[in-house]
């Protein structure tokens, strides 16, 4: 386990200041540019030293300690494989061990075939490098690991293949590793949970779930992927139900969810993941050409129920993205299937369920 | 005629030129290339009716190109000792006045180099403090085989350590993957920077000499004498004109030839990629 106490860094208007602590698991760490993550993995790594603060893993302080001294593997952006040196040698660089145990990690990472030359790491693909990489990090046997975007610059399927992977391999090490990516999709799929970082800060820390839940402000929640958020006022609480006006269309989120967020009157923000509604092509006859989703009906949940213009209609992987202009403050954005009949200029009904809207 | 990004021959005139073509910047480099090649046609065309065997022996032109080729080399030798490590230490370190020694390390090349020999003749001559003290051991500072040292070092040593800082800059997360992989400083250097960065180096060095064998003016003013190929080609063209300098000049130019085609060779092996 890793913690940080009261760890500050400062820049040239830059500051770090975060109290943090990463369990034996896959933690993601996400945010803009900037919002310091790299500056965070370059005080774990040691490369960087904090203007004040301690650092512990598994209960040794690091204070000092100097990089190599710290048994903390690090992936770069870039792979930083030795052009000089040949895949074989890169993968022994950190510690010399049994030719069986290469070649089961490397097996494990699916590049044993690339020991049996004496290959130059500049002869390998981007995929490759980045396994060549992880490899050379993971033989050293380290107590904890740090990926610093790892999958950039990657082709997407390639990128797509190499996350679950990565995923398989970390989840066995059963050490601390720290994952940082400015992509919320990859941190879902990679990480067991989640750091949301902004302006050198910690904003939320939790088990991904819980993050889209109840996400602790707007921020969070956008880079999160409830990218629909309206801002809006209470207008009735209590028994058992809870509304909110958002400027055009009254909202009804599942009460428990919104226990503590105030009286009537009192302003708060909405949040819908476009993934969570469903669109429908027909208001009057919405059974039959429901695009996405199940009966909200069927399962006895509370369903929102929105009426809208479709304003653009994106196709995207596996699905198309459905901007909807609803009288609203801000128009907002959906997913429907692939094979949605959807068209510009075509009235629809949004609908999601009370328990997919989050009060921010 | 050179070609865009895509098909751009259907385009004409101005469009031509400015629309993703670079024929408007080929025939203005085509300016310089010329001016650069002139004067080397005009002068070994001019000097043909003077080549001779005999000129390449004559006693000055011999120990001219034994002075040189036996000062570049140790003022070359020097400046990678000294710089290298000085690269390495600008690369990675932060310091108060840091500004102030990268300014420093620029400012020869800057310089006339006259007025650098100047600065060395109030620092090193016969009459200063350290000129005196040096010659009370029986050294001679200056007009002699230090003095050219002392002026090629001075003029020179600037491309070693620019270039070679160039090549620490671009390696700077190798190291820090190799301290990561629990190797320290020392061995990371001697494993990971020093292999990474030796094409930057060597072209470092290359440069280093070429530049040394060729001082003259600060050379002109710290030592005179013993003549240097390039002082020799002064005093030869004074007393016997511009072709009698032939054989230097021949020498000089197969140097440099050597040292381009050599950075280029060492150019291949400086690309560090992701």
């Amino acid at each position: 386990m890793i913690r940080l106490e009261g760890v500050t860094k400062t820049y040239a208007g830059f500051g770090l200041d975060v109290d943090l602590r990463f369990e034996n698991e896959i933690t993601a760490v996400i945010g803009p540019s900037g919002s310091g993550k790299s500056t965070l993995l370059g005080i774990l790594s040691g490369h960087d030293t904090p203007d004040s603060g301690t650092v512990t893993l598994n209960g040794r302080q690091l204070d000092g300690v100097v990089p190599e001294e710290r048994n903390i593997g690090m992936i770069f952006q870039r792979p930083t494989l030795f052009p000089h040196l040949s895949v074989r040698a890169n993968i022994e660089y950190g510690a010399e061990i049994d030719d069986s145990e290469i070649h089961e990690l490397c097996e494990l990472l699916e590049i044993a075939d690339l020991l049996e030359t004496d290959r130059s790491p500049e002869t390998l693909s981007g995929g490759e490098k980045r396994r060549v990489s992880v490899a050379r990090a993971i033989v050293t046997a380290p107590d904890a690991l740090l990926l610093d975007e790892p999958t950039t610059g990657l082709d997407e399927p390639i990128r797509r293949r190499l996350k679950y992977e990565l995923r398989r391999v970390l989840t066995e090490l059963d050490i601390p590793c720290i994952y940082v990516t400015h992509d919320q999709n990859e941190a879902s799929v990679v990480a067991d949970s989640v750091v949301v970082m902004r302006d050198g800060a910690v904003l939320q820390q939790g088990d991904y779930g819980e993050i889209l839940e109840s996400p602790r402000n707007e921020f969070v929640a956008d880079f999160v992927g409830i990218e629909n958020l309206i801002r809006g006022e209470i207008r009735q609480t209590g028994s058992g139900r809870t509304v909110v006006d958002i400027g055009g269309a009254l909202v009804e989120p599942e009460s428990p969810g919104v226990e503590g967020a105030g009286a009537p009157n009192t302003e708060v923000c909405v949040g819908i993941a476009p993934e969570s509604m469903t669109v429908t092509a027909n208001p009057r006859d919405d059974e039959e050409r429901r695009t996405r989703g199940q009966d909200p009906g069927a399962t006895g949940a509370r369903t929102n129920r929105i009426e809208c213009v479709v304003e653009q209609v994106i196709p995207e992987r596996g699905a198309k993205t459905v901007f909807l202009e609803c009288g609203l403050p801000k128009r907002l954005k959906a997913v429907s299937n692939a094979d949605s009949t959807i068209e510009a200029g075509n009235e629809v009904v949004v609908e999601f369920d009370a328990s997919d809207v989050v009060i921010v | 005629m050179t070609r865009g990004y895509g098909d751009q021959s259907n385009r004409t005139g101005i469009g031509s030129i400015f629309g993703g073509d670079y024929t408007l910047f080929g025939l203005l480099g085509a300016v310089l290339v010329v001016y650069l090649l002139y004067p080397f046609v005009t002068f070994f065309a001019g000097a043909q009716g003077h080549v001779s065997v005999g000129g390449f022996m004559r006693s000055e032109v011999v120990s001219a190109a034994r002075y040189s080729l036996t000062t570049a080399p140790v003022s070359t030798a020097l400046a990678t000792v000294f710089g290298v490590p000085l690269a390495y230490f600008l690369s990675r370190a932060e310091f108060r006045g840091k500004l102030l020694v990268d300014s420093l390390v620029i400012l020869p090349l800057i310089l006339p180099p006259v007025v650098g020999g100047t600065m060395l003749l109030t620092g090193f001559g016969n009459f200063t403090p350290v000129g005196q003290f040096a010659n009370s051991l029986g050294v001679t500072l200056t007009d002699s085989y230090i003095g050219i040292v002392f002026a090629q070092t001075f003029v020179a040593s600037p491309f070693v350590v620019i270039t070679s800082r160039a090549g620490f800059d671009s390696i700077e997360e190798y190291e820090k993957a190799s301290r990561s992989l629990g190797k320290g400083p020392v061995e990371t250097f001697a494993r990971v920077s020093l292999p990474l960065s030796s094409g930057h180096i060597l072209a470092g060095i290359a440069l280093t000499f070429a530049r040394s064998i060729g001082e003259f003016g600060a050379t002109m003013m710290t030592a005179y004498n013993p003549h240097t190929m390039p002082t020799q080609i002064w005093v030869t063209f004074i007393s016997r004109g511009v072709f009698a300098t032939l054989p230097i000049v021949a020498m000089l130019v197969a140097l440099g030839l050597i040292v381009v085609v050599g950075i280029r060779y060492s150019g291949k092996n400086i690309g560090v990629n992701g």
